[in-house]
């Protein structure tokens, strides 16, 4: 594609009209691209899984159990998958591994890695994670899972874990914004957009009758990990074995990770710092002890807004 | 179309040679008749299901929760009332057009126009375009629940089956078609298919719930889903997947102690594994290995509680 100083002139030189009737043209190359590079890699869209999730709704957690099942599956399961395994045997975010980077940067910054060749007891080359909207010109023909949680639960994982610590490790690019963030509710407020966009557009996909996407609340497969574990398999076109489906979860438990984790597990091997753990307690109704009533109202109403009724989540465990 | 009187002088070449036409010809006419009761394919959820398997529970659990959803409700859908609400059998309907009745404007409420049932396997050209909620239970506690309630307590039919065994062995080959026939769909992808296990769904009703309403696209009001599990768990025999139309409008007649006692023992044993008691080694011995032959392992099912 377009590269080096080419690519530069062209995103900051031109237009933003230019630029918008040109979208259509460069949208169209990425996706022959990326076609290609599924051709390269001997494999079809069909069997990419993309783990589509709201950030701190479970990613790692769906990870963990995929890894674990997949290793009792294929009977390479010697205990609990810890962090390195997991993260070796589902390595690719979706759009540094497949696209090349954020905004999409040329071919040769692609940051591919051979996910576990056990996938293929699911008919699946990869399992890989993306924190996008739904993105109909890439994954038309991908299975995807969708997960999300609670708005406030959301705003309490995402303050703990980018923007507490964030002023004493200054790196990333909400850097500027860290100082301002001073609870939650800020992190919620700053996020909301964002939240928003990404909720709706699969909401819309499942009413639109996208086939192939489930969409599960975090708050689900936390508190009912084996029914949503099993249904997930099924979903796959595979009967799920029961006894290994219990043994992945008892092995992908919070428990067990943080106890992982404790050990010098990397769950995210790019977190800002190491110290801060990734795994927190998981709780759902944490936002109890954030947000004032009248944040809550006016989140609400903020939501309401734009369609989304707040009460229809699952606020409590 | 063709008669099934018809259908049976027509030499099998001919009818191979023909299906694509005919395929296409009896899809056309299923779009029409969708088009002349103002529906669409997308709002049509159809609930295939293996028989036995929950459906009716299906039924309460989505009837409940619309009415509640709807108006705060504070009565259970009753048992005469589930027909009303969701009239159809998709086969009969939508095909035949002879039975087809208005279901409820309620289903409105989650996008849909109908939710009609059926108990064949997964038809790939009249379906696409559909949402398919498939629901299959371990074949041993289905051919107990096929047995007493298709059979042993069904007056027309008792007495001509001397148990779920025998019961098993003359419809397994229809069972594996039809589980068959979704897995692989699944497997090929491209399909709105969400497939759920009855024993799943009895144990998780709240998360099975929950999962077809965000599959629908909506999101599930917790306390809601709560409402329509307690609501659907009134009705027993439809908890144990036994639910029969004719239970509930007293076209057959029935003795309703015994339903009610074996309805209860299943409760009791929590509606799984049930087949212990019917089933000894040697009939387990059978059943695996004819479902070996398929490909299937009969201990991927969930077969206790």
């Amino acid at each position: 594609m377009v590269t080096g100083i080419l690519k530069t002139l062209l995103i900051n030189k031109l237009p933003r009209s230019v630029k918008a009737g040109l979208r259509p043209a460069y949208r169209y190359g990425l996706g022959v691209r990326y076609k290609r590079f599924l051709v390269r890699l001997q494999t079809q869209p069909e069997n990419l899984l993309i783990l589509s999730t709201i950030a701190r709704s479970g990613t790692h957690y769906a990870m963990f159990l995929f890894a674990n099942y997949l290793k009792l599956i294929t009977g390479n399961s010697d205990g609990p998958a810890t962090p390195e395994e997991m993260n070796t045997m589902l390595p690719n975010v979706w759009h540094k591994a497949y696209l090349g980077g954020r905004p999409f940067g040329h071919s040769g910054t692609r940051g591919y890695r051979e996910p576990t060749p056990y996938l293929a007891h699911l008919g699946l080359h990869d399992i890989t994670r993306a924190h996008y909207e739904y993105m109909p010109s890439y994954w038309g023909r991908s299975p995807i899972l969708h997960l999300y949680r609670n708005p406030f639960d959301y705003a309490v994982s995402i303050y703990h874990y980018k923007f507490k610590h964030m002023g004493d490790f200054p790196m990333g690019e909400e850097q500027g914004v860290a100082s301002a963030v001073a609870g939650p509710a800020d992190a919620l407020d700053i996020r909301f957009d964002d939240y928003v966009k990404m909720y709706l557009s699969y909401r819309s996909a499942a009413r639109g009758l996208r086939s192939q996407l489930l969409r599960i609340s975090y708050e689900d497969l936390r508190r009912y990990p084996e029914a949503c574990l099993r249904m997930i398999i099924r979903w796959l076109g595979r009967e799920p074995e029961p006894s290994q489906i219990q043994t992945a979860v008892y092995y992908s438990s919070i428990k067990t990770v943080n106890q992982l984790e404790g050990a010098g597990g990397l769950i995210h091997p790019d977190r800002i710092d190491p110290k801060i753990k990734f795994a927190r307690d998981g709780s759902i109704g944490q936002w109890k002890e954030y947000f004032t009533n009248k944040e809550v109202t006016h989140f609400k109403k903020r939501f309401a807004d734009v369609d989304i009724d707040l009460d229809e989540f699952t606020l409590d465990s | 179309m063709i008669g099934s009187g018809t259908r049976r002088f027509i030499p099998r070449p001919f009818k191979t040679v023909m299906k694509p036409s005919y395929l296409y010809v009896q899809n056309l006419r299923y779009e029409m008749f969708l088009r002349r009761i103002g529906a669409s394919k997308k709002e049509i959820l159809i609930l295939a299901t293996i028989t036995k398997s929950g459906t009716h529970y299906m039924r309460f659990l989505i009837a409940n929760y619309i009415k509640h959803f709807r108006n705060g409700q504070d009565n259970p859908v009753a048992a005469r009332e589930i027909d009303i609400l969701f009239p159809n059998g998709w086969h009969h309907a939508y095909l035949g057009e002879h039975s087809y009745k208005s279901p409820t404007p309620l289903l409105r409420l989650i996008g849909l126009h109908d939710i009609p049932r059926s108990h064949i396997p997964f038809q790939r050209s009249l379906w696409n375009n559909s949402r398919v909620l498939h629901i299959y239970r371990n074949p041993l506690d289905y051919a107990v629940s096929l047995y007493m309630y298709k059979y042993e307590y069904y007056e027309h039919l008792s007495g001509t089956m001397s148990g779920p065994v025998e019961v098993l062995d003359a419809h397994l080959d229809e069972y594996v078609e039809m589980y068959l026939s979704f897995r692989e769909t699944e497997r090929k992808g491209n399909t709105s298919l969400l497939s759920i296990a009855y024993e799943d769904l009895i144990r998780y009703p709240e998360v099975s719930l929950g999962t077809v309403l965000r599959w629908l696209g909506c999101e599930p009001v917790p306390a809601v889903v709560d409402k329509a599990v307690q609501f659907s768990s009134e009705h027993l025999t439809a908890l144990v997947g036994a639910g029969e139309i004719w239970q509930r409008n007293g076209t057959v007649p029935v003795n309703p102690k015994l339903i009610s006692d074996f309805t209860n023992k299943l409760i009791e044993k929590g509606s799984v594994g049930s087949w212990k008691d019917y089933f000894d080694k040697s009939d387990i011995r059978r059943i695996e290995k004819r479902l070996d032959g398929f490909a299937i392992n009969l201990y991927d099912f969930i077969l206790d509680s």
